[in-house]
C-alpha cells in the first residue's frame, strides 16, 4: 500500500518535472527570440527577460540532470560495465554506481546549505528581478536532492531485483 | 596521497560512475585536500558553472537539431542537393557530402546530422549500386563535418572553456570544414571512377525547380543563422535561439511535417542530451576553478616543458594524447577537463587558442569514428541495422583521410586563421 503510494508519487513527480521542463525550454527559445524582434523593431530589450533565461538554464542543468538518473542518460565511462557480464557482479556494479552519485549530491547539497545558512544573515539579490539569491541556491539544492533521490532509489530496485533473482533460483 | 587520489578517481570512472560526479568528485577531493578553501566555494562555483550565457546557445542548438532531424527540412536539402551535383560520375554519393556540408551550417551537431541525412542517403545509396560499406562509412564521416562547419555546439564549449569569441571560433571551421568535405568529395569522385560505379541520369530542369521551390526554406537557414551572426544582427546565443524558433514554425506550420503533440518527445530527448552537457560543464567548472587556485597548469607546463622543446613536438603530443584518450572517455569531457590546462602551454609555444580550438574539434570528429565512444558509430548502426564492429570497419578508409587532413590542419594554422581576422 505504502509502496504503491510512494510510486504514484514519485512517478506523478517526474510526469510534472518533464512537462515543467519542456514548457520551460519552449519559453526560453521564444524569449531569447523575441529579444532579438524587440530590439530591432521596438528598438527596446525587456531586461528582466534576459536574467530569467539565465536562471532558467542552472534550473535545467540540475532537474534535467535528475531526470537523467532515471533515464540512466548521463555520460559515463562503460568499459567495464562491457566487460562484466556476469550477476550478481553487473548489478552489485551499478547499484555501486549509483550509490556514488547519490552520496556526490549529498556532499553538494550539505555545502550548498551551509552557503544558504551564511546568506540569510547577508542578502544578495539579483539585479533586475530582485530575487534574493540563496532562494535561487534553495531550488538547485531541491535539483540535486531529487539527483540524490533517484540514484537512492534506482540502488535499492537494483539490490531488490538482484535479490528476488536469487531468490527465484532457489525455488527452480 | 595524490598517487592514492588518482588511482581512487580512475576506479571511480571504469565502474561507470557518470563522469559529472567523477570531475566533481575530484574537484571537492583536490579543494579539500590541498587548499584553505572553504566548501561552500564548491556548490557556488558548481551554480555559476551552469551561469553562462552561451550555454543557452547549446540548449538551443540542441532542439532545433533535434526538430530538424525530425521534420522533413532535410529530406528536402537532399532533394535540392540530389538535382544540383546528381548528374556526375559518382554524384550521389558527391551531394551526400555536399548535403552534409549544407546541414552543418544549420546544426551544430555531428550525430544529428549522421541522422538526418544519413538515413536517408545511405539507403538511397546502396540502392543505386555503391557497396554497403563505402556507403555507411562515407555518411558517417561527413555527419562529423556537423561540428566544423560553424554553428558547432564543441565549439560554443571551447569558446565557454578558453574564453574566446564564439564568433571567431565559428569562422575558422569554415576553410577545414571546406577542406574535409572536398577531401571527402574527391575521394568519393575517385573510388566511383575506379570501381565504375553507375553514373546517375541527369535531372532536368523542371526537377530542379521542383526540389528547389520544396527546399526553398531549408536553404534559407543557413543563411539566416549564419548571415544573421555575422552582419552582427544577433549574438550566437541569439543565432540559436532564432534557428530553434524558425525549425519550429517551419516544421509545424510550413511543412507540417510535425504536429503539436509530437513536440514532447523532441523536446525530452533534447533536454535529456542538453541537461547531461551542462552538468559536466558545471562540475568541470569547479574543477578548473580548482586548477586556478592551485596554479595547477602552470605546474604542468613547468614539467612539461623539460621534455618538449619546440611547438611541432607539442602539436604532435597533443594529438596522439587526445586520440587515446578519446578511446577511453567522452572526448567532449575531455575537452572540457584538459582545455585550462593547456591554456598556458599554448602561450608558451605561441599558439592561439582559436587553432587550437578547431584542433581539438578535428581531433572529437576521430573521436567519434572510432570505437568504443564513437557517437556517430552507435547512430549510424542504429539507422542501418550493422553491427557496430562493420560500421566501425567501413569508416576506417575515411579515418585515414581524417588523420590526413587533421595533420594539414594542426600544421598550417594559416587555414584556420586566415578568415578569423575579418570578423571580431
Amino acid at each position: 500500500m505504502v509502496l504503491n503510494a510512494a510510486r504514484f508519487v514519485l512517478r506523478t513527480l517526474s510526469r510534472i518535472e518533464e512537462y515543467v521542463l519542456f514548457l520551460m525550454v519552449f519559453q526560453m527559445g521564444v524569449s531569447v527570440f523575441i529579444q532579438v524582434v524587440m530590439r530591432y523593431v521596438f528598438r527596446s530589450a525587456i531586461t528582466w527577460l534576459d536574467e530569467l533565461v539565465h536562471i532558467e538554464v542552472i534550473f535545467l542543468t540540475f532537474f534535467g540532470a535528475s531526470l537523467g538518473i532515471k533515464y540512466g542518460a548521463h555520460i559515463c565511462v562503460d568499459v567495464l560495465k562491457n566487460v562484466v557480464r556476469k550477476e550478481p557482479y553487473r548489478s552489485l556494479l551499478e547499484a555501486f554506481n549509483h550509490l556514488v552519485t547519490g552520496l556526490y549530491a549529498g556532499f553538494i547539497i550539505y555545502f550548498g546549505m551551509k552557503l544558504i545558512g551564511l546568506m540569510t544573515t547577508r542578502v544578495h539579490y539579483t539585479p533586475t528581478l530582485r530575487i534574493p539569491k540563496h532562494y535561487l541556491y534553495f531550488v538547485v539544492c531541491v535539483g540535486l536532492a531529487l539527483i540524490s533521490l533517484r540514484s537512492a532509489i534506482r540502488f535499492f530496485q537494483t539490490l531488490a531485483a538482484l535479490g528476488a533473482k536469487d531468490k527465484g533460483e532457489e525455488v527452480s | 596521497m595524490t598517487a592514492a587520489l588518482i588511482i581512487g578517481l580512475v576506479f571511480l570512472m571504469a565502474c561507470g560512475v557518470p563522469l559529472a560526479a567523477v570531475v566533481g568528485a575530484a574537484a571537492i577531493s583536490c579543494l579539500y585536500l590541498f587548499t584553505r578553501i572553504p566548501m561552500q566555494a564548491v556548490f557556488q562555483q558548481l551554480y555559476q558553472g551552469a551561469e553562462y550565457d552561451l550555454l543557452q546557445a547549446v540548449i538551443f542548438f540542441i532542439v532545433a537539431g533535434g526538430i530538424m532531424t525530425r521534420g522533413t527540412l532535410a529530406a528536402r536539402l537532399i532533394r535540392v542537393g540530389q538535382a544540383l551535383v546528381g548528374g556526375f560520375h559518382g554524384g550521389l554519393a558527391v551531394s551526400s557530402v555536399l548535403i552534409c556540408m549544407f546541414f552543418a551550417a544549420i546544426s551544430g551537431s555531428s550525430p544529428a546530422t549522421v541522422v538526418a541525412i544519413g538515413s536517408i542517403m545511405i539507403p538511397a545509396l546502396i540502392k543505386s549500386g555503391y557497396p554497403p560499406r563505402f556507403s555507411i562509412g562515407l555518411l558517417t564521416t561527413a555527419g562529423s563535418l556537423g561540428i566544423m562547419i560553424p554553428p558547432s555546439i564543441p565549439m560554443i564549449i571551447w569558446a565557454v572553456v578558453v574564453g574566446v569569441s564564439v564568433t571567431k571560433q565559428f569562422t575558422a571551421g569554415f576553410l577545414p570544414g571546406v577542406l574535409l568535405g572536398l577531401t571527402l568529395m574527391t575521394y568519393s569522385y575517385f573510388m566511383a571512377r575506379k570501381y565504375k560505379w553507375r553514373v546517375e541520369r541527369r535531372i532536368s530542369w523542371d526537377e530542379l525547380k521542383d526540389a528547389l521551390r520544396a527546399g526553398i526554406w531549408g536553404i534559407f537557414m543557413p543563411f539566416l543563422v549564419l548571415g544573421g551572426i555575422y552582419t552582427g544582427m544577433f549574438t550566437a546565443t541569439e543565432a540559436a535561439a532564432v534557428a530553434f524558433v524558425y525549425a519550429l514554425v517551419v516544421e509545424l506550420f510550413i511543412h507540417k511535417s510535425l504536429k503539436l503533440k509530437d513536440m514532447m518527445p523532441v523536446f525530452k530527448e533534447s533536454i535529456l542530451t542538453s541537461s547531461m552537457l551542462l552538468f559536466i560543464i558545471a562540475n568541470a567548472s569547479v574543477l578548473s576553478y580548482y586548477f586556478s587556485v592551485d596554479q595547477i597548469p602552470l605546474r604542468v607546463a613547468d614539467q612539461l616543458l623539460k621534455f618538449i622543446d619546440s611547438r611541432f613536438m607539442f602539436l604532435l603530443l597533443v594529438n596522439v594524447a587526445l586520440l587515446v584518450m578519446g578511446c577511453f572517455m567522452d572526448i567532449v569531457s575531455a575537452m572540457l577537463v584538459l582545455g585550462p590546462v593547456f591554456l598556458p602551454l599554448l602561450q608558451k609555444f605561441e599558439i592561439d587558442p582559436i587553432h587550437f580550438g578547431i584542433i581539438m574539434v578535428l581531433n572529437i570528429e576521430v573521436a567519434f569514428l572510432t570505437p568504443p565512444f564513437g557517437v556517430n558509430l552507435f547512430v549510424a548502426s542504429g539507422i542501418t541495422g550493422k553491427g557496430i564492429v562493420e560500421v566501425a570497419r567501413s569508416a576506417i578508409p575515411y579515418l585515414v583521410l581524417l588523420y590526413a587532413v587533421l595533420m594539414i590542419i594542426t600544421y598550417v594554422p594559416w587555414l584556420s586563421l586566415v578568415l578569423t581576422q575579418w570578423v571580431d
